[in-house]
């Protein structure tokens, strides 16, 4: 069981529990999908690491969780960016651009094969959504206390990972022969630092999330 | 180029990628504190706005109480005094002159009811600005005119919009008051012009007299210079601004420019 505690796992799963505790009674479903969307998140990496022991081909569990990913993390900025109408249009143009892509990436190299160019756009549209976010947030009148805000800190999750994700994509060519250890080149680390980015901000903006509902909750009673 | 340096690139480029989320967020972070602070300050502002419009009211019903007074004091109770004194010295025996008498303190008695009649409007205090900022400067004006020793010429703007303002006007007209004020205390002026315009989205309020004038370069620090402050700090509250323009010798002149309604 220890083997398959990898950085990557153990973030993930911790994220997972912080997500069960805060958001399975949320009111709002994207929130409330993030419980399902990180188990299957958790059910993907340890598929790929039992594949890659038994010494199979375990890029097709990733190429499933990209579904995920593409529906749950577009579903989150719906919700988000949903009171803006240009910012709902967008999220269902990129949506709708991102499943295309992948059907075109299964079409070219099949199911077995990771989707690289869906994944690359991805992260690129992503990284669109969150800056539309932030540039939404400066706009708006309202103060928005950002330490507590949940939303805030999930779209500075995103930010983070998928920002520093399509730099280590574009050169993972010539970044993956500098070895920083034997048995590991400089994109490993990479990732792990944007995997510890990513799910401590989530993780944080869960706890905002349950702490905003409690509140909420004990002034209306 | 050789392979070192490329991996160097590789390296750098994706350090600024790595590095690029934080300054977005550090920079979001900090304008919204700062649009935080400058909401509290418009907060405060409005705080001031409002502190300022209830002493504007205050002084205004104090103003209205104090010309009562003295009316009370000066006309009414001169007036009902001559009554009383007139219906005293009637001798019934000589009915031609109990006659006459009586008439006088009849004519006495109506000029007493017109000014309390007069007074009653003014009892109306700031009410009287919601007959719109013209129709309140008139009556201050006729108030004025009763005394005898000003001449005062007043032409109202025609092309006000009908939707005033009613914050705004209140504080106008407590300016008027206080511009009369100083011409009552200090200017010893027989000619008065009050003048009211409309364009370009501002309202023009001038008020010049014939008085002793005096040194506007240099106030005096006592309460006549309070007064000039005052009427700049509230034309300053509602957007706009006073200048006074007086030298000895050759009057006064006060313009007050503020956007409105």
């Amino acid at each position: 069981m220890l083997n398959y505690l990898t950085f990557f796992t153990v973030f993930e799963i911790q994220c997972l529990f912080f997500a069960a505790a805060c958001l399975s009674k949320d009111q709002e479903m994207p929130w409330k999908s993030m419980c399902l969307f990180l188990f299957v998140t958790c059910a993907s990496e340890l598929s790929g690491i039992y594949l890659k022991r038994q010494h199979h081909a375990n890029q097709w569990p990733y190429n499933i969780l990209l579904v995920f990913q593409i529906l749950f993390i577009s579903y989150m900025f719906y919700g988000l960016l949903k009171k803006n109408s240009i910012g709902k249009l967008a999220v269902q143009g990129g949506f709708a651009i991102l499943t295309i892509l992948y059907i075109i990436d299964i079409c070219l190299h099949g199911f077995f094969w990771f989707n690289v160019l869906t994944y690359n756009s991805m992260s690129v549209v992503l990284v669109i959504y969150s800056l539309f976010y932030f540039y939404l947030l400066l706009k708006q009148d309202e103060i928005v206390h950002l330490k507590y805000s949940a939303g805030f800190w999930w779209v500075c999750g995103v930010l983070f990972f998928y920002f520093g994700d399509t730099a280590v994509n574009i050169f993972r060519g010539k970044l993956s022969v500098i070895m920083i250890t034997p048995k590991h080149a400089l994109p490993y680390y990479i990732l792990v630092v944007l995997n510890i980015i990513l799910y401590s901000c989530w993780t944080y903006s869960f706890i905002c999330r349950k702490w905003l509902t409690t509140k909420s909750e004990i002034l209306s009673s | 180029m050789a392979n070192d340096e490329i991996r160097n690139l590789v390296i750098i480029t994706t350090v600024i990628f790595l590095i690029a989320p934080t300054f977005i967020v550090v920079y979001i972070l900090i304008y919204n504190q700062r649009k935080k602070r400058h909401l509290l300050e418009k907060q405060q502002m409005q705080l001031t706005f409002e502190a300022e419009l209830t002493k504007t009211q205050l002084e205004v019903q104090e103003q209205t109480m104090q010309t009562i007074g003295a009316d009370l004091h000066d006309n009414i109770g001169q007036l009902l005094s001559l009554t009383s004194l007139t219906l005293n010295s009637i001798e019934l025996d000589n009915e031609t002159k109990a006659r006459q008498k009586i008439n006088d303190s009849i004519g006495l008695t109506l000029r007493s009811i017109k000014e309390m009649r007069l007074l009653g409007h003014l009892l109306q205090g700031d009410q009287l600005v919601a007959l719109g900022l013209p129709e309140a400067i008139r009556q201050e004006v006729s108030w004025m005119e009763r005394s005898g020793r000003y001449e005062i010429v007043y032409i109202p703007g025609e092309e006000l919009p009908a939707a005033g303002n009613p914050d705004k006007d209140l504080i106008i007209f407590r300016i008027v008051q206080e511009i009369f004020n100083n011409i009552i205390k200090h200017a010893a002026a027989t000619q008065i012009s009050i003048a009211l315009d409309h364009f370009d989205g501002h309202l023009k309020l001038t008020m010049t007299d014939n008085g002793v004038g005096f040194n506007a370069d240099s106030l005096p620090g006592g309460k006549a210079g309070m007064g000039l402050q005052n009427i700049r700090k509230r034309a300053a509250i509602i957007g706009g601004e006073a200048a006074i323009i007086s030298s000895p010798g050759e009057g006064s002149r006060v313009t007050i420019s503020i956007p409105y309604p």
